[in-house]
């Protein structure tokens, strides 16, 4: 595979693995439906910020088993560092600019 | 005709072959249709095959009744009728046979070792009390035929049967379905007996458990090994048995270990029997003892159960079976280990200690150390503090054991299980790293990597127990600096691991390091807060080890340059990047700003570029949040940074940082919280003096109300403020003065109610220059429209009203154009005092720094903390070295490192200090002897060394006969020889150079002083660890009265308290010099020419009045005590006209 397809895989399966759990907690309150969807959001802009150290990771040997999980979880863990406050604010910015469009 | 059946086999399948390797004839049999039949065809035969044939025939009848193909209950009547034919009669003295015929034939059989028989007879058995356990009018028959194999006879048969050869599945398999029958009869009513039988009935059960499947794939579920058989009896057996019986089954080792060698290759239908039943019958059973538990969850199962993870899912084709919707294997597997390795009522879970390793008493002192005299003989003193560097003992130390097995970094459960346990379990944190020698942080971009920091992340993020795990309060020491420490910044974590995060070519490795640095460091601001409650409520022992975990923190972690450059090394799209690198950043400055201040970081264009990125973003989404997220960052940074230009433009923005901000904070609103930004502003106007920095002044609120009250700002007056806020800060005193003029004109006095404003001045001054620019008419209006909403907010919010009219008489006279004099007035605005309060620059300094996760110290707003003269001795008092005679002659035998490094030629110079004049000349001596074998050998710093010694000893030759050496010489070559023996030391260059400038020292001078303190360092940012030096240099120079007199003569305590006027300077650096106030306090006469010549009460107190912390404040207001109680009180009393006095007794 070329390296941009790859990169296109991972981004794909990413976001089909925060897809999936979004809708798996769907039936949850709202506070965790901004914190999930402040999740999805950071994803997002992680496969686009790291997309060529992804694809050197997927095609790294080891890259096996439950490494997709593990690596979605590694990088979903830094939405812990921001306050419920400032993704409360990064979720009302994307509805309102989902809004205008 | 009945089928045709296949010898002994799997009773209730019928039509399944037995794989085996023996090839017998088959049995036959025969179709039976009474009851009389049967009882014909079961009486015992000597003719073994003819016994088969009835037992065959028999097996058929059950079989046809357990596969339901007894529609109209025939066969159970059939049944019924031979068992009551059979029945044996109740006779008092003896215990009735039942089945008597078939209990012979088996007892032949076995003496002639008919397998086939054997077999059969275990395989019918079985099956009929299958077949009766569900009738509850036939309860007797089936009491009776288990009571009956509770007879010596019987049990010997069922031994021999579960003892048959390896191989012989097909006698031991039906024997355990049987026994397991029996024991879940009636809900375990004979559970107890066949368990005391547990010699016959338990025999080769562990190797019985040992005969699992060996076939191709999947074992059959229809067709169940031996293995599966004796564990499901086993299993029965647990649920069944009362505590006592369970109790002994649990002990027997080899039952044990057999349960769970193979358990990873067994069927998911068996694992889940086994892990079900262990959790609802060991783990969740609250009778059973802990130390029963582990003799079944040691060390040797987990270890197996976590084989589980990754075990192979088949998905099951069975449509015959839809209770399919249970967990995986994977998932039961970590759900069990999960609840035993994290509840305490499992057994396995001991309570710990938290940061506190096993063994030691954190509460015992050493025996040295009085209560009364609170002798502080420091932390090192205690003898364990600095013993678990390379391992921990813990109490948990079986699953210290069982987690070093665990492959966090491959599998998220694993990594959850353990983080599980190690929130559970606390100390087991240090001790897993110390152990996990293999684990290596050097960043690779492979899965292991990713999955090692994923582990970290989680360590970092655990909470610190309450009390660092020490029951009830903090314990008077504190835990071991490296076990704090591990749980802070995990070993792995080395600086060089971190360090090459930071430098490759990756965005993924540095990011991961900066959020796992993020963490350590919110981490550490906790922890050094636990430390500072427990250190006000015991001993100082927390205050010093507080001190040494920053120190060593600090020699782990990357330079703040390090980030700094990889942060402006990111591109401008590399938005999460970019906030998490500027929250970094900022922790820095929050958590050590003594590592943070020393890069002289500029944040000024960085902070530009990222407002420019903010302004120009069209739409409000989420990577504008974010960037904004970013700016807010960095501009509380901008506050602890001495270069930030707030005021100054550059060529390619068109306003100041300043009113690009303020800018920012009316214009960008939409859904955003702006308190941080506005914070920064308020913060940055009463710094500069663009408003009045005390409680009741209403700060910028005004002229942020008076903008805001526009749709859009004109550009002209954007541009006018920019330049009105750069004068004002430029030069306030001129405004200041302006203020005085307009209030003495006004006749009011200027006390603490007259609220007034400096930049109210400046926009006065400026006005005709706004004029004189020629604008539009429309461009007028709303420039003077603005003046009015400006002139009205102040008054609302409290800005004295002589001074508003003053100010707008100032305004009208700038306004040239009669008509808009007219339109300038004072309108009418509602108060918001509330808001404007919310807004004052105390307020925001608080919300700023509690923006991060950490709580803010409260800051008493005036309370002083009451310190006692022997709590300000434990934080200030710093012993003096003592004087060892003996150095004389210990120095011998040492070779020149030793010499040098180990401090024996120091302990020869310090004899220079000593009251004896012979023994001052003998130390003279041998320092020149110590001088000459340096300098002739291979040291490497010989020859500085050498030059050290001998311009010692030149300076010090002349006046040794007439008394001690001043102490400040001594101190010094003992301090220098420390700077030669490090060429990286920040005082390398410069001692170098002094030694190299003259051969002789001023002994009425203080060598390095002036260098140090006037003229900058020798690297940039290096200044305060020269001033570090110098002050523990200076605190080493203060011994007797003589050198009191020689700190007066060069004026020394006035430049130490000029230093405190530098605001960037940390509190380590101002308590060093307290500790210098304090030590001359402690000499004769000290107190004295620190009150008469250098002011230090009124200084003192000018410093606790700025202290931030109610302990601060206390410290200073005991030191000025200490003064008075160690002066000559009748002369300061008359000097000062009784006000030091007055001072102290307030």
């Amino acid at each position: 595979m070329h390296s941009g397809h790859n990169s296109a895989f991972v981004t794909h399966r990413l976001n089909i693995i925060a897809g999936k759990s979004a809708k798996l907690k769907k039936n949850m309150p709202d506070k965790n439906t901004t914190s999930q969807e402040f999740t999805s959001y950071y994803l997002q802009q992680s496969t686009k910020e790291f997309a060529e150290d992804l694809d050197k990771i997927r095609n790294a040997d080891d890259f096996k088993g439950d490494a997709v999980a593990m690596l979605v979880k590694s990088l979903q863990q830094g939405t812990s560092l921001f306050s419920a406050a400032d993704q409360e604010r990064t979720v009302k910015a994307r509805k309102s600019g989902e809004e205008e469009e | 005709m009945a089928k045709r059946k296949s010898y002994g086999g799997e009773g209730g399948h019928s039509g399944k072959k037995q794989k085996t390797a023996h090839v017998h004839d088959p049995p036959t049999s025969e179709e039976i249709y009474n009851g009389r039949q049967l009882r014909q065809l079961l009486a015992f035969e000597q003719d073994l095959r003819k016994a088969r044939h009835g037992l065959q025939s028999f097996k058929n009848l059950l079989d046809s009744i357990v596969n339901n193909e007894d529609q109209d209950s025939e066969k159970l009547h059939i049944l019924q009728e031979f068992l009551d034919s059979v029945k044996p009669r109740e006779q008092d003295d003896e215990v009735p046979v039942y089945l008597p015929d078939i209990m012979e034939s088996w007892s032949m059989a076995a003496q002639l070792n008919n397998e086939n028989v054997m077999s059969a007879v275990a395989v019918v058995l079985a099956l009929l009390l299958k077949v009766l356990s569900g009738k509850v009018n036939m309860v007797s028959y089936s009491l009776g035929i288990c009571r009956t194999f509770l007879q010596k006879r019987q049990q010997e048969l069922i031994a021999k049967n579960l003892s048959a050869d390896n191989g012989k599945d097909f006698i031991i398999s039906p024997t355990l379905r049987l026994l397991r029958e029996a024991v879940c009869f009636d809900g375990g009513a004979l559970a107890a007996p066949i368990f005391r039988a547990r010699n016959n009935t338990f025999k080769s059960l562990a190797r019985n458990m040992g005969l699992r499947y060996l076939g191709e794939g999947v074992e059959d579920p229809k067709r169940p090994s031996v293995r599966t058989n004796a564990i499901r009896f086993l299993l029965s057996s647990l649920k069944l048995l009362h505590l006592e019986a369970k109790r002994d089954l649990l002990s027997q080792k080899d039952i044990v270990a057999a349960l769970m060698r193979h358990i990873r290759k067994d069927p998911p239908s068996l694992i889940h029997e086994i892990l079900d039943t262990l959790k609802a019958s060991v783990i969740l059973d609250k009778k059973l003892p802990k130390e029963i538990k582990i003799r079944i969850l040691n060390a040797h199962s987990l270890i197996r159960i976590a084989e589980l993870y990754g075990y192979p899912e088949v998905p099951t084709e069975n449509e015959d079976e839809p209770e399919r919707e249970r967990p995986t294997v994977e998932d039961s597997a970590h759900a069990f280990l999960t609840a035993a390795c994290t509840d305490s009522d499992a057994g396995i879970r001991r309570s710990e200690h938290g940061y506190y390793p096993e063994g030691v008493d954190p509460d015992a002192v050493p025996s040295a150390v009085n209560d009364d005299q609170l002798v502080n003989f420091g932390i090192d003193s205690i003898p364990w503090m600095s013993k678990f560097e390379n391992d921990v003992p813990v109490r948990n130390s079986l699953l210290a054991e069982f987690i070093q097995t665990l492959r966090p970094w491959s599998s998220t459960k694993q990594n959850e299980l353990l983080v599980a346990i190690f929130e559970a379990s606390p100390e087991l944190v240090a001790n897993y790293f110390c152990q996990k020698k293999s684990f290596s942080f050097d960043p690779k971009l492979t899965a292991t990597w990713i999955g090692y920091a994923a582990l970290l992340y989680n360590v970092v993020q655990l909470p610190v127990p309450s009390w660092f795990g020490h029951a009830k309060g903090y314990a008077r020491v504190p835990p071991p600096t490296s076990v704090v420490l591990g749980n802070i910044i995990p070993l792995p974590m080395t600086p060089k691991a971190l360090a090459r995060c930071l430098s490759i070519k990756s965005k993924l490795a540095s990011f991961y390091a900066i959020r796992l640095l993020t963490l350590s460091l919110q981490k550490l601001g906790r922890v050094l807060e636990m430390y500072q409650e427990a250190s006000s409520s015991s001993d100082s022992l927390w205050g010093e080890a507080a001190r040494r975990l920053l120190d060593e923190f600090y020699q782990k972690i990357p330079d703040i340059k390090e980030i700094i450059k990889c942060y402006l090394a990111m591109e401008q799209d590399d938005l999460l990047q970019r906030q998490a690198a500027s929250r970094l950043l900022l922790l820095y400055y929050e958590v050590i700003p003594q590592v943070a201040l020393r890069a002289r970081f500029d944040v000024s264009p960085i902070l530009s570029s990222t407002i420019k990125r903010v302004e120009t973003s069209d739409k409000m989404d989420e990577n504008t949040v974010m960037s904004l997220l970013e700016l807010e960052n960095l501009c509380a940074i901008a506050k602890y940074s001495p270069n930030m230009r707030w005021f100054a433009r550059t060529a390619d923005a068109p306003h100041s940082p300043f009113i690009t901000l303020l800018r920012l904070s009316i214009e960008k609103t939409t859904g955003l919280s702006n308190e941080s930004l506005d914070g920064v502003l308020y913060w940055v106007a009463s710094e500069h003096q663009l408003v009045e920095d005390r409680p009741n002044s209403p700060g910028l609120y005004p002229l942020i109300a008076a903008l805001k009250s526009f749709d859009t700002v004109d550009s002209a007056i954007w541009a006018f403020l920019d330049n009105c806020v750069e004068r004002c800060a430029r030069t306030p005193v001129k405004y200041l003065e302006m203020i005085e003029e307009q209030l003495r004109k006004a006749e009011i006095s200027e006390d603490e109610d007259t609220v007034t404003c400096p930049l109210m001045m400046t926009i006065a001054e400026q006005i005709p220059f706004f004029n004189s620019s020629s604008p539009s008419k429309t461009t007028l209006k709303a420039f003077v429209q603005f003046l009015s909403e400006y002139l009205g907010y102040s008054l609302a919010t409290g800005v004295s009203k002589p001074f508003i009219d003053a100010s707008k008489e100032l305004f009208s006279t700038g306004l040239t154009d009669q008509k808009l004099k007219e339109k300038l007035r004072i309108p009418k605005r509602k108060k918001h005092i509330q808001e404007a309060q919310e807004h004052h620059p105390n307020h925001n300094a608080l919300l700023l720094n509690g923006r991060s996760d950490q709580a803010v110290k409260e800051s008493g707003t005036d309370s002083i903390a009451q310190i006692q003269p022997q709590d300000l001795e434990q934080r200030l008092a710093v012993p003096i070295t003592t004087i060892k005679d003996n150095s004389l002659s210990k120095w011998t035998s040492k070779t020149p490192e030793e010499l040098v490094e180990e401090g024996y030629a120091s302990s020869l110079i310090r004899l220079l200090l000593s009251e004896h004049p012979s023994i001052r000349k003998e130390a003279l001596v041998n320092i020149v002897k110590v001088a000459a074998k340096i300098k002739d050998s291979t040291y490497e710093n010989n020859e500085q060394v050498w030059l050290l010694l001998m311009e010692l000893t030149e300076s010090a030759r002349d006046s040794l006969s007439d008394g001690p050496l001043p102490s400040v010489i001594v101190a010094f070559a003992c301090k220098a020889l420390d700077v030669l023996i490090n060429p990286l030391h920040c005082l390398y260059e410069k001692v170098n150079l002094f030694l190299t400038s003259g051969p002789v020292w001023s002994l009425d001078k203080i060598p390095l002083i002036q260098n140090i303190l006037q003229e900058g360092p020798t690297e940039d940012g290096a200044f305060y660890s020269e001033v570090s030096w110098l002050l523990g240099f200076l605190l080493e120079s203060l011994r007797t009265p003589a050198d009191v007199a020689l700190f007066h003569k060069r004026r020394v305590p006035e430049r130490l308290f000029a230093l405190t006027s530098n605001p960037f300077m940390g509190p380590n650096l101002r308590m060093q010099i307290l500790r210098i106030v304090y030590r001359m306090t402690s000499i004769e006469g000290g107190s004295n020419t620190l009150i008469t010549r250098f002011g230090a009460v009124s200084w003192l107190l000018a410093q606790r009045d700025i202290a931030t912390d109610a302990v601060e404040r206390g410290v200073y207001q005991a030191l000025v005590r200490r003064l008075w109680d160690t002066c000559d009180q009748k002369r300061i009393s008359a000097w000062s006209k009784g006000g030091v006095e007055r001072i102290v007794g307030q």
